[in-house]
């Protein structure tokens, strides 16, 4: 059957910002949902709050709203666009979320839910629906009791025995669920669960820990055929969270018979629950020593493992899903890869190996052990003939500075102790404890992971041992161990440990190159090689065999784009989207787009995205090989972020030919010494700042430069291990765990500016012209990570001339370093004089947001410039809403009447013990952006879309510092005016009550009862805005940081967000202020 | 140190690689498979019997061999050729490893060898004839032994792999819930099937679905069943997989004609439903490098559904066949004829494996479509 005609537009609804357990993925799975909606003639309608994505691209959909993904936003959206369906399949369980609120409250009457019914959706998410379903079709089920008070639970404990899983119903990503394993934690964590459940529910469950976890990737058309797209199997047992495992594809522990029980189980599922058309995932466990199988649960959506899947088999499930939602059926659709039907399931001949990022090291206080509620940032996926091929090049990917099964320190007590809990690093103290001789039986009881996994990287570190001189003569045996997966690093490591002299990396690539030995390319084909590949999507492996190879040939004009590598905190969606706009500018140069990248979550490793794509290591073995392979002629590093702009040095030592701004440039800026005779040279100001390898040398800096001080290691992202201290004995503290961060690099001292403006510039620069993307102004004062702070667009208060200065200087800089292509530049405002902050020559994360509030495609503009174009012809072929105009000798954009605001989005609600304060190391996963005809309306959407809800209403708790004392009675003032009523601890109290305004008084923690912690908890408190002390050693600020994240209590650390939050409150008092307009509309005003 | 093989292919290809499981010289056809789990199903099933199987999943050994994954009493391949081969196996029903098995059964096994190159070799190439052997590392002295060797066609495998005696096959379906054979179920039917090289699990399938299944070997008298059936001690005949080339069993064909002619029931999977084709004088051809794997997707004609499906074939029907039956099955790799109905006759059969083992299950319900056709029939 064709597509229906019976419905016409459709709106598809976005997963907002990314946030621990929903990342790019959906940016990935909705931009292909558009895409094929599109093609097939639909008009298409979007919601999404989240400027970093290429859906929201205003060329994608037919109406893109960037407006807040909540319910009565929506239902705005569906009168005004006349819409007749909805996918909500395509957003993650925000997305899902949001349309079954809305159909149980009735405002979706008469639109039809496309891919996944209501009543499917619910009977999958509902852990009781989805029980009695199981139970129908006779599945077996791990005991279980539900619970919504702490009565119920208590009783479900003790019928159930520990230890225990407890699950809160209708959360995202195991939020409020964890394992206990005494009464004391059960009760902890079941108090957690039923606070975090919308509906108070919890499911207390038999542990199933050790056991086998699996995933089924199913896919079901309305004929009812089904098929498995991929089969993952964990390498983690189970007891941590799916999306914190290491997973591998295809299973390798199953039998045929256990495996086509699991697939047709997986059918069954499909079936009972209802989802007719479209991508689900159902998970089981399996005892490894019995083989009883059980359901844990299923997603009626595509998924991050979908996109996985996607990824591991070259199979697009969403675009797949997309079409069967509109009537099509499997039969109907081609394979993109083969030219042969999608009916079928796929075949791999290669193993695919998931590992998840984290950022502990940016969040000391949480809790690192890993359970049943999602902690990774992001995650790598690797691709290798072997399960040791794709692990090691796995860990290669990770950018944590491994190079393959790096030794790990610490005694064998503490080793084993790592190996039994569930970390990040397991995998490497598993191997680590192989290394020091623990056998496999003692392996296996201390962490249970499949004894398979086991023999593997225990014949990794047998390995090892047999690495000497000699193997740079010996090309079988150079080939064995390549072919294993290690990686050149590892093995010049390995022999000079084994030899006692030094060899490096390069010496070892010198030798296997005489030797013969490079990497090869295979195709990810679907198929295992049955058909012949029409898409060039490729990964390297050393063949075992010795076969004749060659490279790929074309006769195009070639250009290499290095991506970002896996999410993290400072290097997310934005880079990546940065690059999947630099392959749309090539593809309409007509030069061919060679895209490389380790992230399965993105668009940028979506086969459709460029014209060849390399999953690979971004490390330099692996792009070496691969320019070797390609002859490029040229290459972005500037858009992935910091991970590939590390590579430009090396890879100019080899000859390759960077794109745009060279290596040279790059490294100046990077350099602080050489910089800071650039910045003297050219008469700028930069903050007084000074150079330390020592702690001695810290301090007689700051001691010069006098306290506060801002320090932080060189060549770092994200403002990782950046700080503000305020004496000595911080410093001296702070250098003891600096140094270890920056492998001995030089710590910087800089004069910290104390609230200081921060702005942000984002430019572009042909050598000729200039065009100044933007500037925007944080709200937050200088000193907070420009990643984590919000931002504003235009400026909200900067003087004409202050902007004429910045610009100037920015025009200075780009000229005086020579870019070509995108740079970013960050300014602070100090006493009515620009100080110059840092320059980066490269995208910077606020591209995408520009991009979007101004209507200019920086980095496809920029793109065109890199590979040769003109900048004022580049500007002039994406100028679609006729901006460009010239000031002064420079370019830039002519605002239109509209603000826009960009709020970052925290992780602090997921990682446990994590404080939400705010520092100049960055600790935001995502941002949103708001955007309106007035400022106070754009951050009052900016934080409604970031889950930060500004109430209208009810009381106020406020806590200063002492220097924002000051204005506690100004800020005391608008809330009043807005209706609220104010509550403060005692010396804040005392000033506003000074001031004339009325405002009770709490106690703090420390002082007694009833406290502050008490009235927030008896949810008495409906906002709070705390600038008090950073110092996270404060115990009561810590403790009202704590309650207002369990509480969800909308709350504001600055003084900046406070008066922003003032000015959003006086337009919220107005009808209808939030009423969504398309970002077209905005844009072409 | 692991012990050396080489091999030798027809086109000239000599490689060398890793050896696991027997030590020997053997020749045969190399062709690929592709399902990436149930390699033990695989070697067990007498259909490979004159082939080496390249499987394109390159983790093998993983999960053991056990007693009730057999497919036959042993193992037919000629060898098995895998990117990478794993001793140590984790699986709570395994018996014993691969390597064991192999040696126990006189199979070469080759690792450490680029399996992709192969498959792709085979893809644009075809299936040819190859030989390994972990004795001879002589290129010249291996080609001269294939050279000298006879070709997979000329050689009639069914003779080797059909059983000896008549026997009743008492097993039921596998339980991979409690993971037992089932107990059969009340007899509906009574057949007899002729074993060229039967699967475990055809039989299994035959006996869930209610038939009483006496096995026969290949040498059977038409003449005594159109006796049987007439006296109603049998309600149909079953034609089994097997392995080679169908055209030289001309024996067996001169037998099927006869019951063709007496307007038995039949069904055929496999070998059996191309012998039913050739007996009723449409010849198959072979296929380039055949379908082997788990994955093809195959179009039921009456239902409109796709079924994924079970496949391990080198020859196929014509599609002129199409003048005297309908077609019921189609594969949609390649629009080859997968299932056939012929006109006026209480005659079926398939090309794919309903059986599976390895492989999806979903077309398991043709085994009870047997028991309708039988039961119509004598109404």
């Amino acid at each position: 059957m064709p597509k229906r005609t019976d419905i016409k537009t459709i709106l598809l609804i976005g997963s907002g910002p990314i946030v621990i357990g929903q990342a790019c993925e959906f940016d990935y799975s909705g931009t292909q949902a558009v895409k094929t909606l599109k093609e097939l003639g639909y008009r298409v309608v979007l919601i999404n709050s989240n400027p970093a994505t290429i859906m929201t691209d205003p060329e994608f959909a037919d109406r893109t709203y960037i407006e807040p993904i909540k319910e009565d936003v929506i239902y705005e959206i569906i009168k005004k666009e006349n819409v007749d369906a909805i996918l909500p399949t395509m957003g993650g369980q925000t997305a899902l979320n949001a349309a079954m609120s809305m159909h149980e409250k009735g405002m979706l009457e008469g639109i039809e839910f496309l891919g996944a019914n209501p009543s499917a959706i619910k009977k999958g998410e509902d852990r009781v629906e989805f029980k009695e379903a199981m139970i129908k079709l006779g599945m077996d089920l791990p005991n279980s009791m539900y619970a919504h008070n702490m009565d119920e639970a208590q009783e479900a404990a003790e019928s159930i025995g520990f230890p225990i899983i407890i699950r809160a119903s209708f959360t995202l990503a195991g939020a409020g669920s964890g394992v206990a394993y005494n009464i004391d934690e059960f009760q902890t964590l079941a108090a957690r669960g039923l606070d975090a459940s919308p509906i108070s529910q919890i499911l207390i469950e038999e542990s199933l820990l050790g056991w086998k976890e699996y995933e089924m990737e199913v896919i079901r058309d309305k004929a009812d055929n089904c098929i498995i797209v991929c089969a993952i199997e964990n390498f983690d047992p189970m007891g941590v969270h799916t999306g914190d495992s290491i997973t591998v594809a295809p299973s390798l522990t199953l039998t045929d018979k256990e495996y086509q029980r699991m697939r047709n189980a997986s059918f069954d599922i499909l079936r009972e629950i209802g989802v007719d058309t479209g991508g689900s995932n159902v998970q089981f466990s399996v005892d490894p020593k019995t083989g009883r199988m059980i359901v844990i649960e299923m997603n009626p959506r595509v998924s991050r493992s979908s996109a996985l899947a996607s990824k591991a088999t070259g199979y697009p499930i969403a675009k797949v899903a997309t079409l069967l939602a509109v009537g099509f059926t499997l039969d109907e659709i081609t394979n993109d890869i083969t030219g042969t039907p999608a009916s079928f399931e796929p075949v791999i001949d290669y193993i695919v190996t998931k590992l998840p990022r984290f950022t502990f090291e940016k969040f000391p206080e949480a809790d690192s052990t890993l359970s049943t509620g999602m902690k990774s940032v992001g995650e790598v996926m690797a691709i290798g003939r072997t399960f040791k091929e794709s692990m090691q090049k796995a860990l290669c990917s990770l950018e944590t500075d491994l190079c393959g099964f790096d030794e790990m320190k610490g005694d064998m007590e503490f080793i084993k102790h790592e190996i039994r809990r569930s970390n990040a690093d397991r995998m490497l103290y598993v191997a680590e404890g192989f290394r020091r001789g623990i056998d496999k039986e003692e392996m296996f009881d201390l962490c249970s992971i499949d004894p398979w996994f086991l023999t593997q990287l225990d014949e990794l570190v047998a390995e090892e041992k047999n690495v000497d001189v000699e193997l740079l003569q010996n090309a079988d045996k150079l080939r064995k161990l390549k072919a294993d997966g290690f990686s050149d690093k590892k093995l010049a490591e390995l022999i000079s440990k084994n030899s006692n002299m030094t060899y490096s990396e390069n010496d070892l690539y010198s030798a296997r190159k005489a030797l013969g030995i490079s990497l090869e390319y295979n195709e990810v084909d679907t198929c295992a090689a049955e058909f012949k590949a029409l898409t060039p999507y490729l990964y390297s492996t050393t063949n075992i065999t010795k076969i004749p190879t060659k490279n790929r040939v074309s006769e195009k004009r070639k250009v290499l784009i290095l991506g970002g590598g896996p999410n993290r905190i400072g290097q997310g969606i934005e880079f990546d989207y940065c690059c999947v706009h630099a392959a749309f500018a090539l593809k309409e140069m007509d030069i061919e787009c060679i895209m490389y990248n380790c992230n399965p979550e993105t668009v940028s490793t979506d086969y459709d995205t460029s014209d060849v794509l390399y999953f690979e290591p971004i490390d330099f073995e692996h792009v070496r090989e691969v320019i070797e392979n390609e002859q490029p002629d040229g290459i972005i590093v500037h858009f992935g972020g910091q991970t590939p702009l590390k590579l430009a040095n090396p890879l100019t030592a080899i000859g390759a030919k960077i794109a745009g701004t060279s290596a040279k440039v790059i490294d100046l800026a990077e350099d602080r010494e050489k910089f800071s005779d650039f910045v003297i040279k050219n008469g700028l100001k930069q903050p007084e700042n000074g150079l330390a390898t020592t702690k001695e040398e810290a301090v007689q800096a700051a001691t010069r430069l006098t306290y506060p001080v801002l320090v932080r290691p060189s060549f770092v992202l994200g403002g990782r291990a950046m700080r503000i201290v305020y004496n000595e004995e911080e410093l001296r503290k702070y250098m003891d765990e600096a140094v270890s961060v920056s492998n001995d690099a030089p710590v910087l001292v800089d004069k910290f500016l104390d609230q200081a403006i921060e702005l942000d510039v984002d430019a572009i620069c042909d050598g000729k012209d200039l065009y100044i993307g933007s500037i925007m102004q944080h709200i937050e004062e200088a000193g907070i990570h420009s990643g984590d702070s919000a931002c504003s667009l235009p400026p909200v208060n900067l003087s004409a001339n202050i902007i004429k200065t910045v610009e100037e200087q920015t025009k200075k800089i780009a000229f005086g370093l020579g870019v070509i292509g995108l740079m970013n530049i960050q300014y602070a405002i100090y006493q009515d004089e620009v100080y110059l902050i840092e320059v980066n020559p490269r995208a910077s994360r606020t591209v995408p947001f520009v991009s979007k509030a101004t209507g200019m495609p920086l980095a496809k503009v920029a793109t065109r410039v890199m590979v040769g174009e003109s900048l004022r012809d580049s500007l002039k072929f994406y100028d679609n809403y006729n901006i460009v105009m010239e000031e002064d000798g420079i370019l830039k954009p002519r605002l239109k009447d509209h603000v826009s605001v960009k709020e970052a989005v925290f992780p602090f609600n997921k990682l446990y013990g994590a404080d939400l304060v705010l520092s100049p190391e960055m600790k935001s996963t995502g941002e949103v952006m708001g955007i309106s005809s007035n400022f106070g309306i754009s951050f009052a959407k900016s934080q409604m879309a970031a889950g930060n809800i500004i109430p209208t209403s009810g009381k106020c708790f406020l806590s200063f510092t002492d220097t924002d004392k000051a204005s506690a009675a100004e800020i005391a003032k608008g809330l009043v005016e807005s209706g609220f009523s104010i509550v403060a601890t005692k010396g804040t109290q005392r000033i506003i009550e000074e001031a004339g305004i009325a405002c009770e008084s709490v106690l703090k923690i420390s002082e007694g009862r009833p406290n502050i912690e008490d009235i927030m908890k008896n949810d008495e408190i409906t906002m709070a805005i705390n600038t008090s002390d950073n110092d996270t050693a404060k115990k009561d600020a810590v403790l009202i940081r704590q309650v207002v994240l369990r509480k969800a209590i909308p709350y504001f650390t600055t003084l900046a967000a406070a008066r922003a939050t003032i000015l959003a409150l006086d337009e919220m008092k107005k009808d209808s202020w939030n009423a969504p307009k398309a970002i077209q509309d905005f844009l072409a005003d | 140190m692991s012990k050396k093989v080489w091999i030798y292919l027809e086109n000239g290809t000599f490689m060398e690689a890793n050896s696991f499981g027997a030590d020997t010289t053997s020749v045969g056809e190399i062709v690929f498979n592709t399902s990436m789990s149930g390699y033990q199903e695989i070697i067990s099933d007498p259909s490979y019997a004159g082939q080496f199987v390249t499987f394109t999943m390159p983790e093998i050994g993983n999960v053991g061999v056990n007693d009730e994954d057999m497919e036959s009493m042993g193992a037919f391949t000629k060898g098995v050729i895998v990117r990478k081969y794993q001793d140590e196996f984790s699986n709570f029903r395994a018996d014993t490893s691969l390597e064991n098995f192999l040696l126990a059964h006189g199979v070469i096994g080759i690792c450490d060898i680029d399996t992709r190159y192969l498959t792709k070799m085979i893809r644009d190439e075809g299936a040819m004839m190859m030989v390994a052997s972990t004795q001879i590392s002589d290129k010249d002295e291996l080609k001269k032994i294939l050279e000298s060797s006879p070709r997979i066609e000329d050689i009639n495998y069914i003779e080797e792999v059909s059983t000896k005696e008549k026997y009743k096959h008492k097993s039921a379906n596998y339980d991979s819930v409690n993971f037992m054979y089932k107990e059969p179920p009340k007899v509906k039917v009574r057949i007899v099937a002729i074993d060229f090289g039967v699967k475990r699990n055809i039989l299994n399938e035959l006996v869930d679905a209610g038939m009483s299944v006496d096995v026969i070997p290949n040498n059977f008298d038409a003449e005594k069943l159109i006796e049987d059936y007439k006296a109603k001690y049998i309600d149909g005949v079953f034609l089994s997989n097997g392995p080679g080339d169908p055209l030289v069993l001309k024996k067996e064909q001169e037998q099927i004609k006869k019951l063709i002619a007496a307007k038995i029931p039949m069904f055929g999977i496999c070998l059996g439903h191309q012998l039913l084709s050739i007996s009723h004088g449409y010849d198959t051809f072979k296929l380039k490098f055949g379908h082997h794997g788990g994955n093809h997707p195959v179009k039921n004609a009456k239902t409109g559904t796709v079924e994924i499906t079970a496949q391990n074939h080198n020859y196929n029907v014509p599609d002129s066949i199409t003048e005297i039956a309908d077609v019921t099955h189609t594969n949609l790799f390649d629009n080859t004829i997968e299932g056939l109905k012929y006109k006026d006759e209480p005659i079926f059969s398939v090309q794919h494996h309903p059986e599976a083992s390895p492989g999806p299950k979903e077309s398991a319900y043709i085994f009870g479509e047997f028991i309708n056709v039988m039961k119509e029939n004598r109404t």
